[in-house]
């Protein structure tokens, strides 16, 4: 195998697929990149076994075939290098040539033979979406992925497409965070999916702000492809509990409150928590509300602000890091709370115009005595 | 207004309650710790009568034995003994709300605002001894200083069944007389270095110039000095959390019968855990503790994901460390559990299943009750309820 390359143009694509990447893997061709050229263009490849990304990148092949190489070692040669044409080849007995004008490098590497086959997807029909609208909805729920691997089935995002509607639902078994979209879905194809954290996470940093993209969900595997790339992965097999159950309906306390000011005041309640005491108490009276942290051993804070709230007085304490991490990702000025007592889940969402909720959070409340 | 602060500490305390539940040991030599067949285990308490043949606390029984083979050696009950503490505890709840429970048996009182209420010092130690004494018949010393250092110095220096003021200004002068070990903070190694430097009272060390405390000791030495000298700015600390809670136990013979000592576990995580569960708290970390035959100890411990309080959390938790214990092909001499990192009023409630973590909670609330009204022993797990009615420990742990 050998090709001509803009360096730059190789370097993207290495920093797109590298992070999948393991560096103490105990399969050392886990960490290296396959690269195979064929047509005027090469695919680069990545994978845990879980999940695997490509990237494509056009460029002269002079020579067809692949090749692997040590993704970090490729991405640290080639962030050192000046900006000019590159030539890889692929030499005797595994040895990659790598030359920059009078640049010569020997990489020593392993056979493309004992790289992983790519994973094929069966023949399913892509559902096609706008890569905005995709990375929005990841981005408004994916915080809340469970991060214990001992409750494996919560580890990824819920996907559920249901006459003409895709839910996303993220939960750890605290707090819940669920979307909703109708728009240009399509009705007519049902099927309820959770894919890993991992590639949500890796799908949020490369999805961009225009084209579409092809999802194509399967049994057991899913695939995205956008651009020039494409991830695909297992999917987690296990059922996730049943979110709609827990989506609190009677709820009779409701507040509504200036989303940047309650995302300030929660911050600077937060300082005053530690690890062992990380719980603010909220207060609700008529027009105002209170939020107050009192930790052992290092002390207490209080803080009141003005809420738009008509209902009896309630008291409930929950964990200051969940508040932050749903506020942040509300956009609209102002946040609607809807409560009902001290021992239920409390919803945050965006106050909407419109009376529909797309988007909403459950947080299970800190029991207080 | 001056600040006064008051110790109080029990005299012989488990000696001193065994005394007054059966009269008939009173004025003898009585070891609380284990009873004569339990060889292995340390002494908890010895009575002033057993101090007398040179008795202590936490020497082997064995040696208590040899020291003192006419004294009366029990296992002794600590239920009794809180029972008592808690009594002396409401009382100095009635001369001021700050009230520092440093053991069972010891306790600081901020008493610079219950001055005018008693008619002093004088009045407020009186009140204490005389009330103490109504409702339990236990005696115990009392000190009165302006801090928490010299009025602890003061206790220990009145006993038994003493009172010491303090004046405002003489702290210095009360220490100075007094052995350089009886300050606190020094220890055997810090004593043996300062015995070189001719130090032989508390007096000698706060006259030392600083430079050769510095030269001895480093940075330490300003802090040596400042305890000499009677100084301490601490405060009261009324909501003291404990950091840990735990129980172990010596068995009579070295065992290898691994169901036995998972009973006498159980039997230990449920003491535990009725006494994490009394205080409010709830535990992060539950710590295995195995001594083998060799006298080589080990622990083992597991942090749980949310804090707990409930039985069957730290029960699981103890069972993954049991294969890790018992690994070591060696007899078990001691086998004990701690709890550890604790919260209060931090449960962080479940979206989902949190109906079975409820109910575990009311179940153990009820049982809470009961045992409240009727002991600990009365209500108990299978596993531990194997093991028989009352359980008998050679070597229950006494102190927290």
């Amino acid at each position: 195998m050998k090709i001509i390359i803009p360096k730059q143009d190789l370097l993207d694509a290495v920093n797109k697929v590298k992070s999948v990447v393991s560096a103490k893997s105990a399969l050392p061709i886990l960490s290296h990149i396959l690269i195979e050229a064929e047509k005027g263009c090469i695919r680069l490849f990545t994978t845990d076994l879980k999940v695997s990304l490509e990237c494509s990148v056009d460029c002269e092949v002079k020579k067809s075939g692949s090749l692997t190489v040590s993704s970090q070692r490729l991405a640290s040669i080639l962030s050192e290098l000046p900006d000019a044409d590159i030539t890889i080849e692929l030499g005797e007995s595994n040895v990659i040539r790598i030359e920059c004008g009078k640049i010569h490098t020997r990489l020593f590497s392993m056979s493309p033979d004992e790289f992983p086959p790519a994973r094929q997807l069966e023949d399913v029909e892509p559902i096609v979406l706008p890569q905005k609208l995709l990375r929005e909805i990841f981005d408004k729920t994916s915080f809340a992925i469970c991060t214990d691997q001992a409750r494996y089935n919560l580890t990824g995002l819920l996907v559920e497409l249901k006459n003409g509607v895709l839910t996303a639902v993220a939960t750890d078994g605290r707090r819940m965070s669920l979307y909703k979209e109708s728009e240009g879905i399509i009705d007519g194809v049902n099927l309820k999916v959770i894919i890993p954290g991992k590639l949500i996470q890796e799908l949020t940093r490369l999805l961009g702000d225009e084209g579409d993209v092809n999802v194509y969900l399967g049994e057991n595997q899913a695939a995205f492809q956008f651009d020039a790339l494409r991830l695909t992965t297992a999917l987690i097999e296990g059922s996730f509990p049943n979110y709609e159950m827990v989506v609190p309906q009677k709820h009779d306390k409701q507040a509504k409150v200036s989303t940047a000011k309650f995302m300030e005041a929660v911050r600077r309640t937060r300082t005053m928590t530690n690890e062992k005491f990380n719980s603010v108490r909220f207060k609700l009276e008529s027009g105002m509300a209170k939020l107050s942290v009192v930790t052992p051993e290092v002390g207490e804070y209080e803080e009141e602000f003005p809420v738009d709230y008509k209902g009896d007085p309630i008291e409930i304490a929950f964990n200051p890091d969940f508040l932050l991490d749903i506020l942040k990702h509300i956009d609209t000025e102002t946040c609607c709370l809807v409560l009902k007592d001290a021992m239920s889940p409390g919803i945050v969402k965006p106050a909407a115009e419109s009376g529909v909720d797309k988007y909403i959070n459950v947080v299970m409340p800190i029991r207080i005595s | 207004m001056q600040r006064r602060i008051l110790h109080i500490d029990m005299d012989a305390f488990f000696a001193s309650v065994e005394q007054v539940r059966d009269p008939r040991l009173a004025g003898k030599p009585l070891i609380v710790g284990g009873a004569p067949e339990d060889r292995r285990g340390v002494v908890s308490t010895a009575s002033y009568e057993a101090r007398k043949y040179g008795v202590h606390s936490a020497m082997s029984l064995t040696e208590a034995h040899r020291l003192c083979p006419h004294g009366i050696f029990i296992r002794g009950n600590f239920e009794f003994y809180r029972e008592a503490s808690k009594k002396v505890h409401a009382i100095l709840g009635r001369v001021s709300p700050l009230v520092q429970m440093a053991s069972i048996d010891e306790a600081y009182v901020e008493v610079s605002g219950s001055q005018r209420l008693f008619g002093g010092d004088d009045g407020i130690a009186a009140f204490i001894k005389s009330e103490v004494f109504r409702q339990t018949s236990l005696p115990c010393t009392v000190a009165i200083a302006p801090n928490k250092l010299v009025a602890k110095v003061g206790s220990d220096a009145a006993k038994p069944d003493g009172y010491v003021r303090v004046a405002e200004g003489s702290e210095a002068l009360f220490l100075a007389p007094l052995p350089i070990a009886k300050l606190p903070g020094a220890g055997p190694k810090t004593c043996e270095a300062l015995e070189l430097l001719g130090v032989r009272t508390i007096g000698d060390l706060a006259a030392l110039p600083i430079s050769r405390l510095l030269a001895a000791f480093g940075p330490m030495g300003y802090a040596l000095r400042r305890t000499a000298q009677g100084v301490s700015t601490s405060a009261v600390e009324t909501e003291h959390i404990p950091k840990s809670i735990g129980r172990e136990t010596t068995f009579p013979k070295d065992l290898l019968d691994w169901k036995h000592i998972e009973r006498v576990l159980h039997y230990l995580a449920e003491k535990s855990l009725y006494a994490l569960r009394e205080e409010g708290m709830e535990a992060q970390r539950v710590t295995l503790k195995v001594r083998y035959a060799d006298f080589s100890t080990y622990t083992f411990a597991r942090t749980l994901e949310q804090p707990t309080a409930l039985d069957s959390d730290v029960f699981a938790a103890l069972h993954e460390l049991l294969p890790r214990g018992r690994e070591r092909p060696m007899r078990v001499r001691l086998i004990g559990v701690s709890l550890s990192q604790f919260t209060h009023n931090q449960h962080q409630l479940p979206l989902f299943c949190g109906q079975l973590t409820a109910k575990w909670e009311r179940v153990l609330e009820s049982v809470d009750r009961v045992r409240g009204k009727h002991g600990f022993e009365c209500l108990r797990s299978c596993q531990s309820m194997a093991l028989g009615r009352d359980v008998k420990l050679a070597t229950p742990a006494l102190s927290r």
